[in-house]
């Protein structure tokens, strides 16, 4: 490759460094996931060890399982363009897959000043977009304003919401203006991709620039999108090995597996947990199954209408689902049973909410007839479930089972999926939906500020917001702008037992996520959100 | 008759007016907004509703009709709400490959049905008659994604003889090209291998019992002569205006097969605007998938009296 | 595929061919037999099936939806004939019941576009006009459209689930059924009994009912149990797009398209609902195939 004498010396070791740490991180890990029931880190530790020199070029290809549906680093959704757009662009931060911790990415570092109301951003100099154009602190300020302006439309206001102001010191220093510290902040900064001011907030008709390590080449829509290896990436310690990535969507799960098997691609993104037994035991794939911490499956009740503004009839459901057998048959035992957001790796998870909500049938059955449905005589509601989602649908019938099992069997709606979001978000006209929601490892105040039940989406319910249960809101607040972790954590801790008490919604498990890779792919490590980067990626053939 | 040749073009017209009605209205009503789908599940209202007002999304049916329906006249189908590709070059690429998988389905079915059709034909209720029978109404109980999975499992994973899905362009060559196209080919070439076959061998059955057979062989002309040069012939004349339907089945049929094989073809392009509500392309594309067929159609139709000088056309009947 | 394409294009196919030697007579009888001897294959199975479907409930061993997750996706057994799915729910039982539906849901489908298509077709095959033009078009538009795509489209807009397929499926083959009819009617019309009918004054719709209806009903019989098997697998299509029957219900296509993910870990979950499927749709051309050759006018006459 033309590229690879730019890659010195200095950048291996780096690499070594990595590796080493990572595998001790690894290490740890095991032991605390392992306790916690899962043992899917030795894998990942593998996926480490197993590098030698890495060797430079090639092409790599990856399927994912869906087609993006926008060039928009800033409106884009799905986790297939998250994978993309996060080697395109730089983030000002990133979080560690393996150790989970958030660290400085694009910036040099992250310092509160003025008391505790700014956020001082460095940023490196001689860093240059794919056009050519320098990157600066303005494009920082350019990309953080209109990320705010309601107009862009960006899901990431909230991710930055506390920013009162961003202002421009000198071309590698920002400073951030909030009312305090914002612990969501350096968290939020791994989703928001620099893009350079000159082109403008229209970024969906562009090609893509950014100032990451591969270059965006082309979208062919149902086919293929392809990056090129940046040929000078700033910060060549990060930079990526792999000359082209090219990535594919393919809808059908066994045409994906097969096309692995059969050597026509070098990495499954993201499939079928139900698959990673079978993948296991061919030679052909090295599988990596990420831990069960950041995606949860949760159940949004419409606390608006009956019989979901009973408070009984929202435990009832999160007491009618058989985790473990959801687990072990639809996630291929890679889940964990919790009641939190979190995990126990997590320094924010409440022990007390282990135990909060197990299945039980029974109680199921009480539960409804204290609410006076007895037999579940009365009951009227369905679930909403989007088709192509095959876990969402088998939770669902699950749920049902247990119900029909006592009186009532409430319907499965099987909408797709743009129906279901318009259904959750917009008209309100359900009654209970299943969702998968991420950031269960990310900082809590990030987690409870994106979305996650309230605000702002499917929120806003009445008789039921976050202000009518007491001591919610401030908790919240407390844990989001206080320093001291442990000050934090007591926060946190009153807020996921407030939940459980509520119970807006319930938590019933976290699942993990897997991949597999043909044994010529050499130190891949999924990304847990999602927010995956290939440039440690390397080709053996 | 060329009267009715004028006719039955001109008769294309209102057809095709129908069509796009029908087009419109049934993407209309499509419930969902593809501006919640952009904006994702975390977005609030205002958002969504400014995305609404700069797609034009709020604007009355009827405007919305005409607007389009003048756009599409004059080539403009719109452009996709999320790649902001127009249609024309979304279909442009993408009908490479379907009608590449089709052509190549078609040759499949014709290569499998025309001398098994004729051999049944002549030797009917043989041994060969009765399994080519059998396999073609097997052939025709299949599930089509059914059959793809499985061809995929035989030849790509076990045998690893052929690729397991994706599309090469005929730019990277033309035996990588053909190689990723047979097995898509031979998942929807059986289907329309069995109706063909059917057919072909019904035809023959009627022509070969037909006078003009029979005297070519009371001419002491040899079967074989018979068969290629009166039998065949004229039953292979009929055979076209099953071209003409086979493609509407064809068309149809690549939505399942290109999702199986992820082909980036028409048949995936619409499912995918259909299913995020990306109006503008599901319309345009439903619109040149319509057309296309009923001008194959009406080119059968005045292809077929050219071919077969017997045919008295009458009163008209439902244009076919 | 409609089953437009093959009806009219062999319902005047099977023609007698010469007497050429006794070995041709030979065969012709033998082949006779076998067209009779499948034909009655074909209809014991669909039969059978039918059977099954209404005597589910005592035939099935265990409700189609009570799951067991602790005997999840078990190999065939005693307890479990067929072996049991991802929800640990007896297949058999489930095929049982899901006869029901798939044979309820398709036979509806059909016989929807059957009933109005074929009003539609005698109709305007008899007044003609403004009216028959009218609806020719609008048949020609709906003819305009691929089967499969037209039922997406669809089923989008009227939300998945049976009752969309099922009316999917009969608007997209009604054409069929309007045309087959609407020809019949027009050649009849004009045949000369009717005028005779006509010039003694006897009410002509009625005379051309009682005429035209034992002619039509043959090729309408042969068109209905082809559109039958096509409407199961064209339900299986939309299964598999994830546009058909809800959870839980039982419906074949369903089965057969959630069964793909067990594929290698459960392969026979798969091939019971497959061979469900295959059988009645294989059953039901060979009885499609066999009446058309047993009603075909010309046969009979030999």
């Amino acid at each position: 490759m033309a590229s690879s004498s730019a890659k010195t010396r200095p950048s291996m070791t780096r690499r070594e460094l990595l590796r080493k740490t990572g595998r001790t991180a690894a290490g740890v890990a095991a032991g605390i996931a392992a306790g916690a029931g899962a043992a899917a880190w030795p894998e990942f530790g593998r996926a480490l060890v197993a590098a030698a020199a890495p060797k430079s070029g090639g092409t790599i290809t990856i399927s994912q399982s869906v087609d993006i549906n926008t060039l928009h680093p800033w409106t884009g959704t799905l986790n297939v363009w998250k994978v993309i757009k996060t080697n395109v662009y730089d983030q000002l931060s990133y979080q560690d897959p393996v150790t989970l911790e958030f660290k400085p990415r694009l910036a040099k570092s992250f310092e509160w000043t003025d008391g505790n109301t700014s956020l001082v951003v460095t940023l490196p100099s001689g860093v240059r977009f794919h056009n050519g154009e320098p990157l600066t602190a303005d494009d920082v300020k350019f990309t953080l304003d209109s990320i705010r302006d309601p107009k862009t439309g960006s899901w990431l206001r909230g991710f930055i919401a506390p920013i009162q102001d961003v202002q421009v010191l000198d071309p590698t220093h920002v400073k951030i203006k909030t009312d305090a510290v914002e612990n969501q902040l350096i968290p939020a900064f791994a989703y928001v991709d620099i893009t350079p001011r000159s082109q403008g907030t229209d970024l969906a008709r562009k090609t893509p620039i950014g100032s990451g390590p591969y270059r965006f080449v082309e979208w062919v829509p149902n086919d293929r999108v392809t990056l090129q290896r940046a040929p000078r990436y700033w910060n060549e310690a990060g930079a990526g090995h792999v000359e082209r990535i090219v990535l594919k969507p393919v809808t059908e799960l066994q045409t994906r597996i097969s096309q692995l098997l059969a050597g026509d691609v070098d990495v499954v993104y993201d499939f079928s947990l139900l698959e990673v037994p079978r993948l296991r035991a061919d030679r052909r794939a090295a599988v990596s199954v990420v831990p069960p911490v950041d995606q949860m499956f949760v159940m949004y009740l419409n606390a608006r209408k009956p019989p979901f503004n009973k408070l009984e009839v929202r435990q009832a459901v999160a007491y009618a689902l058989d985790r473990d057998a959801f687990i072990k048959n639809f996630l291929a035992g890679q889940g964990r049973l919790d009641n939190s957001p979190f995990t126990p790796s997590h320094w924010a998870f409440d022990p007390k909410t282990e135990k909060a909500y197990t299945y039980n049938p029974d109680q199921v059955g009480r539960l409804l007839e204290k609410a006076g449905y007895p037999k579940g005589q009365g009951l009227n509601f369905t679930l909403l479930t989007p088709s192509g989602y095959p876990e969402f649908t088998q939770l669902s019938t699950m749920i049902q089972a247990t119900f029909a099992s006592l009186g009532y069997r409430p319907p499965i709606e099987e909408v797709d999926i743009g129906q279901w979001a318009a259904r959750l978000n917009q008209t309100k006209d359900f009654f209970a939906a299943v969702d998968y929601p991420p950031r269960g490892s990310a900082d809590p105040a990030l987690t409870y500020s994106a979305g996650l039940f309230f605000p702002p989406v499917p929120a806003n319910y009445n008789g039921l917001t976050p202000e009518s249960i007491p001591g919610y809101v401030p908790a919240v607040h407390r844990g989001a702008t206080a320093i001291q972790r442990p000050v934090r954590k007591v926060a946190y801790y009153s807020v996921q037992e407030l939940w459980n008490a509520y119970l807006p919604g319930p938590v019933f498990c976290h699942r993990s996520t897997a991949h597999a890779a043909v044994q010529a792919v050499k130190a891949f490590v999924p990304h847990p959100a999602f927010q995956q980067r290939f440039t440690d990626v390397w080709l053996d053939r | 008759m060329t009267r009715y040749l004028v006719w039955r073009a001109v008769s294309v017209i209102p057809t095709l007016i129908g069509v796009s009605i029908l087009v419109f209205l049934v993407t209309y009503f499509i419930p969902g907004d593809p501006a919640q789908i952009m904006a994702g599940s975390d977005a609030s209202p205002d958002i969504v509703a400014s995305l609404r007002h700069q797609w034009g999304l709020d604007r009355p049916i009827y405007v919305r009709y005409v607007v389009w329906a003048a756009q599409a006249l004059r080539g403009n189908l719109g452009e996709s709400y999320f790649s902001h590709l127009t249609v024309l070059q979304l279909v442009s690429r993408a009908s490479a490959v379907t009608v590449e998988l089709a052509a190549l389905s078609l040759a499949v079915a014709v290569a499998i049905a025309v001398p098994a059709g004729i051999v049944s034909a002549v030797r009917p209720g043989s041994w060969f008659d009765l399994t080519a029978t059998a396999l073609g109404f097997g052939g025709l109980s299949i599930p089509g994604f059914w059959l793809g999975i499985m061809l995929i499992y035989v030849f790509s994973v076990y045998l690893r003889w052929l690729p397991a899905g994706g599309f090469t362009p005929l730019s990277s060559g033309l035996v990588p090209n053909l190689r990723s196209l047979i097995l898509p080919a031979v998942a929807l070439g059986t289907f329309a291998s069995t109706q063909f076959m059917r057919y072909l061998r019904a035809s023959m059955l009627e022509v070969l019992g037909a006078d003009f057979t029979r005297t070519a062989r009371a001419k002491g002309l040899t079967e074989l002569v018979v068969l290629v040069r009166h039998a065949m012939r004229n039953a292979l004349i009929p055979f076209v205006t099953v071209l003409g339907v086979q493609m509407g089945y064809l068309l149809g049929g690549t939505v399942i097969t290109e999702s199986v094989f992820a082909l980036p073809g028409i048949g995936r392009l619409v499912l995918n605007a259909i299913l995020n509500r990306d109006y503008q392309v599901a319309a345009g594309i439903i619109l040149l998938i319509a057309t296309a067929f009923v001008l194959v159609n009406l080119a059968v139709d005045l292809l077929y009296p050219v071919l077969d000088p017997r045919v008295r056309l009458g009163r008209g009947t439902f244009s076919r | 595929m409609t089953p437009a394409t093959t009806v009219p294009a062999e319902g005047h196919g099977v023609a007698s061919p010469p007497a050429r030697s006794r070995v041709a007579g030979r065969r012709r009888a033998l082949r006779w037999l076998t067209r009779r001897w499948l034909l009655s294959v074909g209809l014991a199975a669909v039969v059978a099936l039918c059977l099954a479907a209404v005597c589910a409930g005592l035939l099935a061993a265990y409700p189609p939806d009570a799951q067991h997750m602790s005997v999840t996706l078990a190999p065939p057994s005693a307890a479990h004939l067929l072996g049991t799915d991802e929800y640990g729910r007896d297949v058999l039982s489930r095929l049982l019941f899901g006869a029901r539906l798939t044979l309820l849901a398709s036979s509806a489908a059909v016989l929807l576009a059957a009933v109005v298509g074929s009003a539609l077709g005698l109709t305007t095959g008899f007044f003609g006009g403004v009216y028959d033009s009218l609806a020719g078009r609008v048949m020609d538009v709906l003819f305009s459209f691929p089967v499969l795509l037209l039922g997406i489209a669809m089923v989008a807009v009227l939300g998945p689930g049976e009752p969309s397929v099922v009316l999917a499926i009969a608007v997209a083959s009604l054409p069929t059924f309007a045309r087959v009819s609407r020809a019949a009617m027009i050649a009849e019309r004009e045949r000369e009994y009717v005028i005779a009918a006509h010039a003694i004054g006897a009410p002509v719709p009625h005379v051309i009912v009682r005429t035209l209806l034992p002619n039509l009903i043959g090729p309408l019989i042969v068109l209905v149990s082809l559109g039958f098997a096509y409407a199961v697998l064209y339900e299986a299509s939309f299964s598999f797009l994830g546009l058909g029957a809800q959870p839980p219900t039982p419906e074949w296509g369903v089965m057969l398209s959630s069964a793909r993910s067990y594929l290698f870990q459960a392969p026979w979950y798969a091939f019971f609902p497959g061979a469900a499927i295959f059988v009645l749709v294989f059953s039901l051309n060979l009885v499609g195939d066999g009446l058309r050759d047993l009603l075909d006018p010309r046969r009979t006459t030999r």
